[in-house]
Parts: C-alpha cells; sequence; structure tokens
C-alpha cells in the first residue's frame, strides 16, 4: 500500500511541475510567436528585395499603373515603382527607422530612470518635470512642426526626432520600478556589501526588472514606429527612399483609393498591422513572465 | 572606555510635502547613546511605530545623515573619514530587516549572494578560500550545505533570517542592526532564530542593536536596553533594571500592559493614560519641541512637563531616565 | 463527536477547502466549538492553520476559490449555512459581527466616522435618531478611551490604533450577541492592545456579548479569554478551559507554543518547533502535526490514523495518541 502511495504521489508531482512550465511556456508562446511572426516579415522582405529584379525607388523605372500581373505581383504605382519591390523594401527601412529610434529613446528612457530615481534630489526633481513636460506636449504636432523646419531629413535624422519624443512615457514607467525597487531590503544589503551605485543598478536592479524592460522596449518601438508613419504619410519622410509610410503617402498623393487600386494602399497596410501586431505578442508575452498574476497563477 | 559606536546629539528632521507646504516632522531627537568596545553587547532599541527606532537604525547604518549632532566609529566621525575607512565602517556595520522576502535578490542563488561582501570586501584570497568559509559559516548558523544552491523562493522566512546572520559572522562584522528580525515569522519559529543571535553574541563576539516593538522578544538577548518616544530617549540602562524597575511613566504602562501568559495572573486595573493630542502620530512637531513628548498622555504630568525638556537623570549606575517627576 | 451543550454559536466537522489547478487545499478539515452566551472563546494557531478562514466561513464571507466541503453552523436555532442571503444578510452586524484582520483599512476613507456609523445602521433599517446614535457611540467610545473629536475626522486623520478602535466602535453599536475579532491586535502599539483587550472583557461582563478571539499571540488569550481552542494545519488539537490548558498543556504542539514564547522576568530557555507547516493540499496521512513532534517514533500509530478530539478531563480535550 506505501507503494502505490508513494507512486501516485509521483505521478501527481510530474503533473504538477509539466502544468508549472507550460505556465511559463505560455509566456514564452508569446515572445515565441511574436518574434516568429517579426523574423518571418524581416525574412520575407530580404528574400523579396533578393527577387524581384525592379528598384523600388527610381521613377519611371517601369510602366506606370499596372495592375498586378506574373511579373508585377502588386503592379505599379504611378510613378512607374514597381510595388511589391515597394513593399519589400520599404518594410526594412521603416524597420530601420523605428529599432533605431527606439533603441535611442529607450536608452534615453533608461538613463533617466536610473539615474533620476535611484539618487533622488535635485536631478531626479529635474530630469521629471523634464519628462513630465515632454510627456504631455502634444507630441505629432511637434514633430510635424520640427520635421517640416528640418531642410534635409535623412534616415538617422528621422530617428532622432522620433526618439526625442519616445522616451517619455517608458521614462516616467521605469522610473516608477526604480523607485519601488529601491527600497527593498537587498538593495540596502548590497551597499553594506561595499557595492556603488553603478554596480547595485547594474547587478540588482535590472536583472530583477528584466522582463518590465523588455516589455517597455517593445512599446517604445511601437511609438516609434507610429510616430514615424505618421510623419511619412503626412509626407514629412526622409526624402529619395521609400518606407510603408511613404507608400501610403504616395498612394494619397495619386487617389489610390478613389481610384481602387487596392493593390497600393493595402499591402503596406497589412504589413504595418503586422509589424504592430508581431510587436505586441512579444511584449504581452514579456508581461505574463514579469506579471505572474497574468500567467494565472 | 572608549566605543566602537557612538551617537552624540543626534537630530534627525524629515521635512515632507511638496514644493510649497512644508511640513517638519522630527523623528529623531537629540538621541545619543554609545556601544562600549571590547565587550560584545547587544542593545534593546524598543518604541512603537513613530517612536524614530526604525530612523535611528537607518542612521547608524549610514543610510541617512543626521540633520544635527555626530555619529562615531572606532572614535572616528562617519561622514568625515577617508574612503577607506568608510569601507571599513561599511563591513563592519551589516543589517537584517524585517522582512525576510525582500532581503535576498530573487535573482541569484544563496551562495552567489553571499561570496558577494566576501569579493567586495577581498577577505578572502581565493575562490576555494571563499567557499570554504561559506561552508563552515553556513553549519556555524545551523543551515544544512544544500541551501547553498538554492533561489531564495525555494526557502522560508526563518532560514532567510540565518542566512543574513550568516553574512555578518562571514565578512567578520562588529555590529549587526536587527531592525525586527523576527516579528514576520511565526511564534514557534522564532526561538531558533533569537538564539542563534544570542549564540552569535556570545560565542562570535558580535553586537547588536536590537530594534523592535516587543520588549519581550529582546528579553531573550538584551543586556542593555534604551526605550524611545517619539524620537527621544526617555529611559535607558541595564535590560534587568529597566524592566524591573520602570520609572518613566510610559515605560511603566508599556510593561505593565505586556500580556503575560498566564490566566492566573491577568491585569488588574485599567491603565492610567490619557488620550493624547492625536495618539502617536507626530504632526508639526517643531511646535512642540520644548516640552516632554509625554506630556500630553501622561497621567502624573506636572506644569512644568509642557514647558521645558527634561533632563536626564541618573538613577543608578546604569539606569537614566528623562523625567522631571526625577528632577 | 459530543461537546458542549449548544449555547449560543456551534460549529460542527465545519469543511471549507481552496480550489486549486491540483488537489484541493484543506484549510479548515473537520472543527467543531461551541461557545455560550457570555464567554470568550480564544482560537488560537500560526500563520496557515486555517483560523482566519474559519471565522469567515461562520458568517459564509467567504469567496471563491474557498468553499465549503461541510459541516454546519448553528446559530440558536438556525443553521447558517442553509438559510438564505436574505436572512443571514439580517443576522450579520446585528447579532453576529466579525471584525476582519488588518481591519483598520476597512474603513471608507472618504466618510467622517459619525457618518459611517449612522450607514451601518440605516442598513440594518433600525430607526435611531441622530441623538440615540451619538449617545450610543460616546458610550462605546468610553470604554474604548476614543476621543470624542473621532467622531467628526476622516480615518486619514486618526493613528492606526484609533483606527482600529474605531471599527471596534462600529462592530459593537448595535449590540450584537456574537463578535468573532480576527487578530484585532495585531497591528497596534501594546498600550492600544491592552484597551482593545479591556474593552472586550467589559462587554463581555456588562453586556453578556459572546466573542471569539483569534489570534496568534497565545499571551491575549490568556488575559481574557474563557475557553481556547489551539488549531494547526485546518485541526482542532487542543481546546478547553484557559487555566486548565495553561496549566497543564497536554498537546505537543500547544506546549511548543506556550515554551516559545519568552516572558519577562523568567530566565529560561526558548524552544521552538523545527520544519515548517504541512502542505494541506497533500496533508500527512494520520496526525498533521507528527512530523514537527518531538514525540513521535518511527512505528507509530501517529503515522497512520489521525487522532480524534476527545475529553480528557473536564472542560479539556485533545487529539492526540498519547492521551487515548
Amino acid at each position: 500500500m506505501i507503494n502505490k502511495n508513494s507512486h501516485l504521489k509521483r505521478l501527481l508531482v510530474k503533473a504538477a511541475l509539466i502544468k508549472n512550465t507550460l505556465l511559463v511556456v505560455k509566456g514564452n508562446l508569446y515572445i515565441f510567436s511574436g518574434l516568429c511572426l517579426l523574423v518571418c516579415i524581416i525574412l520575407f522582405a530580404v528574400l523579396g528585395m533578393y527577387i524581384i529584379p525592379f528598384d523600388p525607388v527610381k521613377i519611371g523605372s517601369v510602366p506606370m499603373d499596372l495592375p498586378p500581373s506574373s511579373k508585377h505581383l502588386l503592379g505599379t504605382d504611378s510613378l512607374g515603382r514597381d510595388l511589391f519591390a515597394q513593399l519589400c523594401f520599404g518594410t526594412l527601412t521603416s524597420l530601420q527607422i523605428g529599432f533605431l529610434a527606439g533603441i535611442i529613446g529607450f536608452l534615453i528612457a533608461l538613463m533617466v530612470a536610473f539615474f533620476g530615481g535611484y539618487h533622488g534630489g535635485k536631478l531626479d526633481g529635474i530630469l521629471t518635470i523634464l519628462t513630465e513636460v515632454f510627456l504631455t506636449t502634444p507630441t505629432l504636432i511637434i514633430l510635424i512642426i520640427i520635421a517640416a523646419v528640418v531642410e534635409r531629413i535623412e534616415i538617422p535624422t528621422m530617428a532622432l526626432i522620433i526618439a526625442a519624443f519616445a522616451w517619455a512615457w517608458p521614462a516616467k514607467t521605469m522610473r516608477a520600478q526604480v523607485l519601488s525597487l529601491k527600497e527593498k531590503g537587498f538593495i540596502y544589503l548590497s551597499r553594506l556589501s561595499g557595492l556603488n551605485s553603478l554596480e547595485i543598478i547594474m547587478k540588482h536592479m535590472i536583472p530583477n526588472i528584466l522582463p518590465f524592460l523588455g516589455s517597455y522596449f517593445a512599446v517604445v518601438v511601437s511609438a516609434a514606429m507610429i510616430s514615424e508613419v505618421g510623419l511619412e504619410v503626412l509626407g514629412l519622410g526622409p526624402r529619395h527612399t521609400i518606407t510603408l509610410g511613404i507608400m501610403l503617402y504616395w498612394a494619397m498623393m495619386h487617389a489610390a483609393v478613389t481610384r481602387n487600386l487596392i493593390w497600393w494602399w493595402l499591402p503596406p497596410c497589412i504589413m504595418l498591422f503586422l509589424i504592430f501586431f508581431s510587436l505586441f505578442l512579444f511584449q504581452r508575452g514579456l508581461d505574463v513572465i514579469a506579471n505572474p498574476r497574468l500567467r494565472g497563477e | 572606555m572608549s566605543e566602537i559606536l557612538k551617537l552624540n546629539n543626534v537630530t534627525k528632521i524629515f521635512s515632507l510635502g511638496g514644493l510649497l507646504k512644508k511640513r517638519r516632522v522630527i523623528a529623531v531627537d537629540n538621541v545619543s547613546f554609545s556601544i562600549p568596545k571590547g565587550k560584545p553587547t547587544t542593545i534593546a532599541l524598543v518604541g512603537e511605530s513613530g517612536s524614530g527606532k526604525t530612523t535611528v537604525g537607518r542612521l547608524v547604518l549610514g543610510f541617512i545623515k543626521p540633520t544635527s549632532g555626530k555619529i562615531f566609529w572606532e572614535n572616528k566621525d562617519i561622514y568625515k573619514m577617508k574612503r577607506s575607512e568608510w569601507k571599513l565602517y561599511r563591513r563592519n556595520v551589516q543589517a537584517v530587516f524585517q522582512d525576510p522576502y525582500e532581503s535576498l535578490d530573487p535573482r541569484y542563488k544563496v551562495i552567489d549572494t553571499l561570496m558577494e561582501p566576501l569579493k567586495k570586501f577581498k577577505i578572502a584570497n581565493s575562490r576555494s578560500e571563499s567557499l570554504k568559509m561559506i561552508s563552515e559559516t553556513i553549519e556555524a548558523v545551523g543551515l544544512r550545505h544544500e541551501i547553498l544552491d538554492k533561489y531564495p523562493h525555494q526557502i522560508s522566512g526563518g532560514e532567510k533570517q540565518r542566512i543574513l546572520l550568516s553574512r555578518a559572522l562571514l565578512i567578520n562584522a562588529k555590529l549587526v542592526v536587527a531592525d525586527e528580525p523576527v516579528s514576520m515569522i511565526d511564534a514557534s519559529l522564532r526561538a531558533s532564530i533569537l538564539n542563534l543571535m544570542k549564540d552569535m553574541n556570545k560565542n562570535f563576539g558580535l553586537s547588536f542593536l536590537y530594534i523592535t516593538h516587543d520588549i519581550s522578544t529582546a528579553y531573550i538577548l538584551a543586556d542593555s536596553i534604551i526605550v524611545m518616544y517619539l524620537g527621544s530617549i526617555v529611559e535607558s540602562g541595564s535590560f534587568e533594571k529597566v524592566v524591573s524597575n520602570p520609572r518613566h511613566p510610559y515605560v511603566k504602562v508599556i510593561i505593565d500592559s505586556i500580556p503575560l501568559p498566564d490566566p492566573k495572573r491577568r491585569w488588574k486595573s485599567a491603565i492610567k493614560l490619557r488620550e493624547g493630542e492625536g495618539g502617536l502620530t507626530p504632526k508639526d512637531m517643531m511646535k512642540f519641541r520644548l516640552r516632554c513628548k509625554f506630556c500630553d498622555r501622561c497621567a502624573e504630568a506636572k506644569e512644568v512637563c509642557w514647558e521645558k525638556t527634561p533632563p536626564i537623570i541618573e538613577i543608578d549606575k546604569d539606569h537614566k531616565v528623562s523625567c522631571f517627576l526625577y528632577a | 463527536m459530543s461537546l458542549e451543550e449548544p449555547g449560543l454559536l456551534k460549529v460542527e466537522d465545519l469543511r471549507v477547502y481552496y480550489k486549486t489547478r491540483s488537489n484541493p487545499v484543506r484549510a479548515v478539515d473537520g472543527v467543531s466549538f461551541s461557545i455560550k452566551q457570555g464567554e470568550i472563546l480564544g482560537i488560537v494557531g500560526e500563520s496557515g492553520c486555517g483560523k482566519s478562514t474559519l471565522a469567515n466561513a461562520v458568517l459564509r464571507l467567504i469567496e471563491p476559490p474557498a468553499y465549503i466541503n461541510g459541516g454546519q453552523v448553528f446559530f440558536k436555532d438556525l443553521n447558517l449555512l442553509n438559510i438564505d442571503e436574505e436572512k443571514l444578510n439580517k443576522i450579520r452586524w446585528k447579532e453576529i459581527s466579525l471584525i476582519p484582520q488588518s481591519a483598520m483599512n476597512a474603513l471608507n476613507p472618504v466618510m467622517k466616522i459619525y457618518h459611517q456609523i449612522k450607514e451601518v445602521i440605516t442598513d440594518k433599517k433600525i430607526k435611531f435618531s441622530d441623538k440615540e446614535i451619538k449617545e450610543k457611540s460616546e458610550e462605546i467610545m468610553k470604554r474604548l478611551m476614543l476621543p470624542s473629536y473621532i467622531l467628526n475626522a476622516y480615518p486619514c486623520q486618526l493613528s492606526g490604533g484609533m483606527r482600529q478602535r474605531a471599527l471596534l466602535l462600529l462592530s459593537f453599536i448595535l449590540n450584537p450577541n456574537l463578535v468573532i475579532a480576527d487578530e484585532p491586535t495585531s497591528a497596534v502599539d501594546v498600550v492600544t492592545q491592552r484597551k482593545i483587550l479591556e474593552f472586550l472583557d467589559m462587554q463581555r461582563k456588562d453586556f453578556g456579548t459572546s466573542i471569539i478571539l483569534i489570534t496568534h499571540d497565545i499571551a491575549i488569550v490568556a488575559e481574557v479569554a474563557d475557553r481556547i481552542m489551539v488549531m494547526y494545519a485546518g485541526k482542532t488539537l487542543e481546546m478547553g478551559d484557559v487555566t486548565k490548558i495553561f496549566e497543564n498543556p497536554l498537546h505537543p504542539y500547544t506546549k511548543t507554543l506556550m515554551e516559545s514564547i519568552p516572558i519577562l522576568g523568567v530566565k529560561r530557555e526558548v524552544i521552538g518547533l523545527s520544519g515548517l507547516p504541512p502542505d494541506l493540499r497533500n496533508p500527512p496521512t494520520g496526525c498533521r502535526f507528527n512530523p514537527r513532534c518531538r514525540y513521535s517514533r518511527s512505528t507509530d500509530i501517529c503515522k497512520l490514523k489521525e487522532p480524534e478530539l476527545r475529553y480528557v478531563e473536564n472542560n479539556h480535550l485533545v487529539a492526540c495518541h498519547m492521551y487515548s
């Protein structure tokens, strides 16, 4: 009888363990699928660029206003450019700008949050006021003004402009995390272990909010991409290149919607949606890991 | 006799409120005490919430700076120390906090947490030496070696507190500031932690500043006691003397109100205490600094108690009271 | 199982479980007790023993994932677990009131204390005039040593100890027959604790209110209770007259609890327990305390059969094989 009991017990424990790992994988499933989708999008664009021989930027390289065919998979636009090539190239460029802006913005937010939040005092006061100002300013309007004023917008400039407004929200949220983390016993004890502030931030604070950081990063990149698309659709994007937003700009300029040229304006919209969706999945997965309550515990 | 720790007229005032309306709270008011050198002592720092005892702990640990007054470690002002002296001070004064669940970094195994101060203070010469030291210390606090490989969420609250105590032993600290180390632990499990602290005091030469609101637990460990009320020390001295013969009206009430686990000796009469002007919440106390902090609740308060700060009177060799009744 | 003659409240074999993904947590697993009018019963136990769950279950205030898996709760002649919600609501607060843990945070932060009292009274459709409310409140406030200005104050303006006492005021204003107080003094200082305990004693003496005092601090039970019940891992281990149990604790767990309290003025070694309470999803077979019991031996009935709660003498029951 005792053997049966312990055998049952072992089975129960195994079942519990499997259930537990499934929960963590569920979080990871979000991350996994998000990343997969993003990777697929990039691979698709890269492959597309490789296969399709047409130039996405050069005007008049192909006949205008052709509907989709076996030669031009998505047809051509009113400026004589292959739309499928534009889609692939545009996806890569959009992602480039979005991630660049996202990384810059995130790094700024990181520094503001940690140096302000950890040290407190006057520095923190100034940084907080700065953050609040950037948060409450109507971003798009300012971006439009800046973009309209700056003469030549290339990709790096565009990324910087967008980053300038993308950092505020994550800075504020991360600072809140830092403030609450700072009061934990083990942080005080690391001070008593002789560690200096930088070591404490790197060794004890960042590892403990890593899932949050990843989640915020995804949010920043999404926000950056939204600003980017917004500016480009209004014609304020970088010149002489193609991004998904710029595709939409040209589509609007040539009344693609009224003319029912669905193969022009719909694919970039779908692509943008897929990109945002993949970022969302990734971010949601990190949220689930960071916050056990969402795990259903 | 010289002291290892000395607080001289230490005051800490916090300014609360935003940019416009400031409210000042006197958390610690003119507190002085010391820990003698040579003989490892346990001082119980007793008081209710709002008494300032936690703030004193943080001042001693160097986490906050006093508004006025000085703190000396080995006869040196800690805010005038050189870098190397400050590092030594940090190593020698360690802490155990109330909440064991927030005291260990959840991302690191126990062994990594213990290695950290060893590495930083350059105590061991090699990794193998560190491992040996850690292993011996873990045994000394009554834990098994398996615990070194575990993560904090896999061990109990009591075991966590032991690990924190072992940390102090490991780096050869001289003083441990223990802020309510057992209040979040069940009664039946407290004994082992308290006994460990007593053991560390007697056999390993560590002094303790044991901060608590529960005098009964302090009884097991403490040699001397300091009772605080709203930031001031009201009575201090040898634990036995103060507890068996309390003089200050507040201390008398506290000791009398401790429930005894003996149904045959119950409280006979209702306690003699007036309801003060706001219970124990220190409001804008700058206004009320020049009087005994207990005067609004004291059943034996005289007129002078409302007008001047009471002096410190030595009743006995190691028994001091701050009260006009004995002036 | 025969216990005291039914008085005011009689709980029989109550089982409250918590649903989980695996086995349910058997938080309260067959607890029986009763309480007479004018009696203070102290329920003592450490974290996880089920005492708070028990308190909430009596008034059917438990929420999923907790559920009642069996047992009866008789109050006067009604089975509280069977009557409908409307009837039970009439009983709550008027005849039985519950002061939950951390009650000081249960006050409505945007209402003055006086208005909260009024709300409690009007909610039960009792018509007291403002004057009557004030009079009744002041009477109780005097016993609690609360100053009169608290009636006009918001909870945030009062200290923790005052808020706790304000909640006691709310619980006693309708003069219920039975009050269940769950850790009423755990978050207050020792002086306020004494005031609260003395107040409970006074209410019992002057109005015959019965009180179930739930705590982890065995010393406060010694100060005010008539009988005590020791809980562990969802079960009752020992129960009876307080003096008898303190003089002669029989269950090994009770003995350990007594020995683990430091007493001022008494120099002695404090002893504790090793290990941790059992996982109530898979409680050990036999006696639940056995893994930590100092009298446990390898070939033992303690591991195989669960001990029953039995009379050892008048007004003293133990659930331990050493005494059966």
